[in-house]
This record gives structure tokens, sequence and C-alpha cells, in this order.
């Protein structure tokens, strides 16, 4: 494993987080004053906050409560113009810093040293009795590299990584995300980034002073009023600018349903515009500032044989489809036991995550070469600038970046689709789900779910299904992951074994061993892990 | 060369090109925003690499009129020449169509070339009212304000307005449509059905055309604008159109094949028709008329027939 290189951007860090913040209070303020008058800006942010808290939205750790902004909406009335930019800027930077994150070089190299051998224990199979073997170098890295493997162009990543900021934007399942993607970047000797985390991961005080301090910053997405997205957005975009490698999630949360994200949040991708614009007006001197490293968008997919919170993430789904709670802050990953548990039979399984970086994009979404050029559709390198350009000058034009933007997140939807890695669970789900469709066909899916069916079905049909399906897949392009690429019979082994492994009642039930019949079990699950194969449009 | 106003390039050879480049240059002279207007050929781009090369990659802005079918590989050949900082305004009347292929042509440009903003004319502009100066309007479609922002600048003439949208889907759409329906204004005129035919041409023709647009992604008002309603009312007027002179010949009895050589221009008419159709049933959208048409050109019915259809059908909803 190797160390934490000091020349990562990430470690400076501490020496330049007052600046950082610093200027992120400064842009704030004046797209704030930009937008609307002080007094505006200052109602709305006093209404929005005086609601939520009313309603019993508090979160953990308020910037303030709900008395003080009671007595600021209050005074806003009686304030100078000058007293109400003043305030105005307070809230900013009270923002600002709750926001901004923090990274301590030892507390990173700490993590770093604790996961694998932590890792090792849970991915022992004896228990306790194989640790030594396990934390043994070679023996380590030939477990962690069975359990968790890593794909596509690691070489060029870490060359454009050496050119560039990188700004890695995985798909999102599971709290697990932000620590898999730490680690496999680590394993994939690609710089640490800092990364946005919903502000309740923090309430952990294991995990919220390791995330304090490596890189991570808070996102609190209980709090809806412009103010603070600009905060967040103006705080990304510095750090852009600076060369922080950076990750967030850009589906916002995690998928509920299983599926893979089709529709992305643009605001956080957004910044790599308005940074991307920065350097090109550096470059020409059009304006002042430190030169600005070019962006790279890396999209990577992060595949699960099973999903630590499935059961509670469908639920929600199914539960109020549209109008799913955005925060859930009560899921399997806040039962430790749970975790362990999960960990345990998750890490047990051979090719259990899948972690697959796909082809770096340029912040327009087109693809780059090794030399960190764009390249247009024919696969010519074109000049980034030029987009740029509007009567002759590169200017920041908010409606065109908007919609580049916009075709920027099309682009990595479509990269999703292409290298989402398709594991045995979600083959063997899929297949039982279009039977059990096929058993039900007038039904819709809340019926399908809750309808009593004895459906029974044996090891050749369900196998027949899946040789299909693998065909299908496969001549389609999509990719299938360790366990879901061989002979059927193995899949289908492959699948029952993860899913009895941890949930208490399986997606699949095996009715009967030898011959092998198989049943949908619990239906929510069931259609959980199949949605990931239809979400691919497969028919 | 911005500053100095823009430089465009009419990319296109034909009688619709040649009005549009028209237009563009009798602007040269008292609008600020154009810097030089040059008309380029497509024929042999990819082997004289010469001039018209050299003006395309010149161009702040180019403007694509050439057939729908030749788009793709002049687009080839010209899109070694084009850049990231130019706009195209295209002012193709179809799409790309071919077997269980269809593309609109700001897709072909955006698969071509590295240019990605792109903006799409329409609207009841004939080439001919444009050489003659007679009043005439077009909308241009763009994702992009500033697209549209240009087309406006550079093309407003005295009798020329251009107004802006941002759904360059339903524009495209709108305006492929269109061939369609005037093969229909054609055969009415032919057999004489009189104006209430054409109103209920115009009519339905619209409703139709924004069903069908709106399952593939375009706004409804689109349909019901300059881009839908206003070129489908000169379309089955007839002036101009080929589609509407294939109409003509159908309706008096001159077998399709003959009546397109006789022609002897582009039509998309009756491709238009099939895919349509096609799409429509893919898609679930009711396509009555286009249906009809369909079945009379590809002598599934007789044109009595058809017309007795349209009259006949038990969907009676508006």
């Amino acid at each position: 494993m190797p160390d934490a290189q000091p020349d990562y951007p990430l470690f400076r860090f501490p020496q330049e987080r007052t600046a950082i913040v610093g200027e992120t209070v400064r842009r704030a303020l004046a797209l704030t004053l930009q937008k609307a008058s002080p007094e505006y800006a200052l109602n709305d942010v006093c209404l929005h906050e005086i609601r939520r808290l009313s309603e019993g939205g508090a979160g953990p750790e308020e910037v303030r409560d709900l008395q003080a902004w009671r007595r600021l909406w209050r005074r806003i009335g009686a304030l100078s113009p000058q007293e109400r930019i003043a305030e105005l800027s307070q809230l900013i930077q009270e923002y600002a810093e709750d926001v901004a994150g923090g990274f301590n070089p030892v507390v990173y190299q700490l993590a770093s040293r604790v996961v694998p051998p932590a890792l090792g224990v849970l991915l022992t199979p004896e228990g306790l009795a194989g640790v030594p073997r396990a934390l043994t170098s070679s023996g380590l890295e030939a477990l962690l590299s069975q359990r968790l493997l890593l794909q596509g162009p690691l070489e060029r990543l870490r060359a454009l990584a050496r050119r560039g900021t990188l700004v890695c934007v995985p798909t999102h399942l599971s709290n697990l995300d932000s620590p898999v993607m730490g680690y496999a970047l680590q394993l994939a000797q690609l710089p640490p980034t800092t990364y946005g985390a919903g502000k309740n991961l923090f309430t952990n005080p294991v995990l919220g002073f390791f995330m304090r301090n490596c890189g991570a910053y808070r996102v609190d997405r209980r709090i809806r009023h412009d103010l603070y997205k600009d905060v967040l957005k103006c705080y990304a975009q510095v750090l852009l600018e600076r060369g922080y490698h950076s990750m967030f999630f850009p589906g916002g949360t995690r998928s509920r349903s299983g599926r893979v994200e089709a529709h992305l949040k643009l605001g956080l991708l957004g910044t790599t515009l308005p940074a991307t614009v920065a350097r090109f007006r550096r470059q020409r001197g059009l304006e002042c500032g430190p030169a600005v490293r070019p962006i790279y968008i890396v999209p990577a997919t992060i595949n699960f044989q099973l999903t630590l919170e499935a059961e509670t993430l469908v639920a929600d789904y199914l539960k109020e489809t549209g109008r799913a709670r955005f925060i859930i802050d009560d899921d399997e990953s806040a039962q430790p036991l749970k975790m362990v548990r999960f960990a345990r039979s998750l890490l047990r399984l051979s090719g259990a995550v899948v972690v697959r970086f796909c082809e770096p994009l340029d912040v327009l979404g087109q693809p780059v070469d090794d030399q960190g050029r764009s390249l247009d559709p024919r696969g010519r390198p074109v000049d980034l600038a030029r987009y740029f350009e509007y009567r002759g000058q590169v200017q920041t034009l908010p409606q065109r970046d908007a919609e580049y933007t916009r075709e920027c997140a099309e682009a990595i939807t479509s990269s999703y689709r292409r290298n989402t890695v398709l594991l045995a669970t979600h083959l063997l789900a899929h297949v039982v789900w279009r039977r059990l469709c096929a058993a039900l066909p007038e039904y819709d899916l809340y019926r399908r779910l809750r309808q009593p069916v004895d459906l029974r079905l044996g090891v050749q049909e369900v196998c027949t299904d899946l040789e299909a399906l693998q065909q299908d897949l496969l001549r389609r392009g999509h990719l299938l992951g360790p366990g879901a690429d061989g002979p059927a019979r193995g899949v289908v082994e492959t699948a029952l074994r993860a899913f009895e492994s941890y949930h208490a009642e399986p997606a699949v039930v095996r009715v009967q061993a030898e011959p092998l019949v198989v049943s949908p079990g619990d239906r929510q699950l069931l259609f959980y892990y199949q949605n990931r194969v239809e979400s691919l449009e497969v028919r | 060369m911005m500053s100095a106003g823009l430089a465009i390039a009419v990319l296109g050879s034909g009688r619709w090109a040649r009005a549009l480049a028209g237009v563009l240059q009798h602007n040269e002279g008292t609008n600020p925003h154009i810097g030089s207007v040059w008309l380029v050929r497509p024929r042999g781009l990819g082997t004289e690499q010469g001039l018209a090369l050299e003006r395309l990659a010149q161009a702040d802005m180019i403007v694509l009129a050439v057939p729908a079918p030749a788009v793709r590989a002049i687009l080839r050949e010209a899109g070694v020449a084009m850049h990231g900082g130019q706009v195209l305004l295209h002012a193709v009347g179809s799409l790309e169509l071919g077997q269980g292929h269809r593309r609109r042509i700001a897709e072909v440009v955006r698969e071509e070339t590295p240019v990605r903003r792109v903006g799409a004319l329409a609207g009841p502009a004939l080439a001919q009212d444009l050489e003659e100066g007679r009043p005439a309007a077009l909308v241009c479609g763009s994702r992009f304000d500033d697209v549209g922002e240009m087309a406006v600048e550079v093309l407003s003439a005295p009798s020329l307005r251009v107004y802006t949208t941002r759904d360059i889907v339903g524009v495209e759409l709108a305006r492929a449509l269109v061939a369609a329906f005037a093969v229909a204004g054609g055969a009415a005129r032919a057999l004489e059905l009189g104006p209430a035919a054409r109103a209920i041409l115009l009519a339905r023709g619209v409703a139709e055309m924004a069903r069908l647009g709106v399952a593939l992604g375009g706004d409804e008002r689109t349909f019901f604008g300059l881009a839908g309603l206003g070129e489908l009312a000169v379309a089955i007027e007839g002036r101009g159109s080929a589609d509407f002179e294939l109409g003509v010949a159908l309706g008096k009895g001159i077998p399709l094949a003959e009546a397109e050589r006789s022609i002897g221009r582009t039509l998309d008419g009756p491709t238009m028709i099939r895919e349509a159709v096609a799409l429509g049933r893919e898609r679930g959208v009711r396509t009555t008329l286009l249906t009809a048409m369909d079945r009379w050109l590809s002598g599934q019915r007789s044109m009595a027939e058809a017309l007795s259809d349209l009259f006949a059908g038990q969907d009676h909803a508006e």
C-alpha cells in the first residue's frame, strides 16, 4: 500500500483553509448582492430557516438557532444598508466556516493505515484465527484484491491527476460509498480528494472525526435557500481553482430504487465551468489570479453485490415515490451491529464490490486523450477555450454554461450506463422478477409486490432465462462482473449465497436444494436488486 | 474579428442557401453585427481543401442549408475546419432518415463536428420571399440563448422578423413534419377539395404534428407557432414546395416514382410520412392523417379509399 504523497494538493489545505474560506465569503457575498438586495437576501434566509426549524427540521450543529433567526428577522427593517451588508457577510462567513472541511495529514495517514487491517479482520472468513495470515502484506493484498475490484483506465487517470484537477463523480447507492471511494482512490494510487458529505454523517464521533480530518466538507441538505447553495458552490469552485481534486455524488442522494442514476443534480457539477473560464481568462491575461489547472471529470460506478441499506431505501422509494425523504438518518448505516454483519457478509463474497473508473471527460462532457486534450465526437483534438468565447473573448455566460453543464451531466449518465458492472445478485433478481411479472401480468407494481403467488422456479428455467439475459446484456455492450459472467448455475449459486448471507428474508429464496428450486422472497428487495438491470433498458 | 462583426459562412449551393446568403449580404452593409458573408459550396470540400475550408475555419457563424440526406457527408468533410467557438444555424427542412435510423440535424452536427452551439431555423419564409423582400418570419430554436440572439442580430431585416425559442427539438420536428403534410396539401389542390379541406388539413395536421412532436420531446407550443402552423400554412398554399408539387402530381393520378422523377428536386415528404407513421406506432401516438397518406402512397389504399377512411374514422375526440 503506497503512503500518501506529500505533494497531493489536499496536504496544503491546513495552510490554505483561512484563505479559501475568505475567498468563498467574498465571492458568495458578491454573487448574492448581484442577484438581490441585502434586505431581500436576509429576509429569504430568515424565512426559510424559521420555517424549517419551526417544523422540526433542526439538524446537528445548526449555524443559528430558531430564536436567533427570529431576532434577526425582526431587526432587518431597522438596519441601515451598511448594517444589512455586514449582517449578510457575517452570515455567509458562518456558513462558509460550517461548510469548510479540514485535513490533518497525521489523521489521514492513520486512516490509511487503519482501514486495510480493519477490513482484513472483516474479510477473514475464519474469524480472528485467520487474522495473522490476513495481515501479512501479501495475504492482505490478495484478499482485498479479490473483494474490492478496481477497473478502468487507472494509468491514464494517474497521469491526468499530475496534469490537472480530477473531479470524481461516482454513482451513489450507500453511505459506504464515500469510504469505499476513498479507499479505492488510495488503492488506485490516485490522489485523495476533498468531498461533500451530508452533515448528518458527521454526528458519528468516530466517522465524523475521520471525515473532518480527511478532506470532507459538510453539506446540510436540509437548508434549501439560495444563499447557502451559493456558499457551497463558491467553496467548491475555489477548491477547484486551487487545484484540489474533488469528489461528489452528482445524483445528490443515494439511489432509492437501486437504479443507475439517469438524472443528476447540476449545482456542484456546474462549478467546473466558471473554474474553467477563470483558467482561460487568466491564461489570456483577462483577469488576475493564480493559474488554474485543467479540470477532468471522472465518472465512476460503484457496484455492490449487496447494498447495506437496501431494505430501507427501497421501502422509502415505494412508500413515497416522488416524495422520497432526501435524508434518511435512521437506516442500516446508523446501526453498528447491522453494519458489521453487512461488512462481513459482503466482504466474504469474491468480487463483492467493483469500483469502475470511467473514461475521463472535460467539463463539457467530451472525452480527453492521454495528454488531457479534449476530443470532438470524431476523435479530433479541439481547443476547449474556444467553447467559452463570446464576442471574441473568453467569458462566463450563465445560460450557456448551464446548458454545457446539462450536456456534461448527460455524458456522465451515459458513461454510468456503459460502465455499470452487473453482479450475480442483480441478474438473478432480474430473472426472477421477470417471471413474477409474467405470473401477474395485469398487475401494477404495488400489487405485484403484495399479491400472494405460488411461484416456484426450477433451476433449469432460471438458468435458461439467465443465459438469455447474459447474452442480451453482452450484446448490448454491458459489463458483467466476476461471478456474473460465468455459467448460469454458478451465477445462481453466487447470488443465492450473497442474499442469504445478509438479508433476513432474501430477495430470492432457495425452496429446495437438490434439484434446486427457488422462489421470490422479499419482493421489495427483489425489485430493488433487479432495478439495476432494468435501468440499463434491457428488454 | 468578432468585434468587427461576425464572419458568416453559408454552406450550401441551392436556392434556399443563396436566398439566406442574400439576406445576410444585404444586411452586411448596414448591420454592425456582420463583418463578412461568404457562400461556401459544399461540393468537393474534402478534396479541394482550399478556400472553402479556410472560409469555414474563419467563420464565427455557419449557416447550413443543404439537403438532409447530404448533411452528414458534408459535415464530416467540413468538420475538420470547424471549432467549438462557432455557432451553427441550420436551415435543413428534414431529418436524417435511414433504415430504422432517425436523427435530427442538430444531432448530426453534434456527431460530426466540434460545434456545440447549434440553432435550427424554420418558419414561413420561402426563398422567393427572401429574394423579393416580401414579409417573412423565421424562428430560431436553440438551447443556447446566445445562438438565438446572434440569429436575430444577423438575419433580421425590414421584411424578415426572427423569433427565438429554446425548443430546438420542436422546431426541427415541426419543419420536418410539414413536408409530409405538404404532400397532402398538393393532393387536395389537385382534387379541388376546396378551402374547408385545406382548413381541416391545417388544423388537424398541426394537431397531429404536435402530438407526435411532444412524444419525441418537443414543446406543443412550437407546433402551433411559426415552425409548425406557420410553415404548414405556407406549404399547403403550394408556393415553392417540391413536396406540394409531388402531392399535386399524385392527386392527378401520376404514379409516385414517375412524379418524383418529373419534379427532379429533393423530396422529403414520402420518407417523412413513412417514418412519422412508424414513430407514431412506436410511441403510441394517433396519426390519422399520416397513416391514411402512408396507405395511399404505399398502394394499400386508393386515394378515394384513403379519403373515405379519414371521414369514417371512429375517433372523434379533437
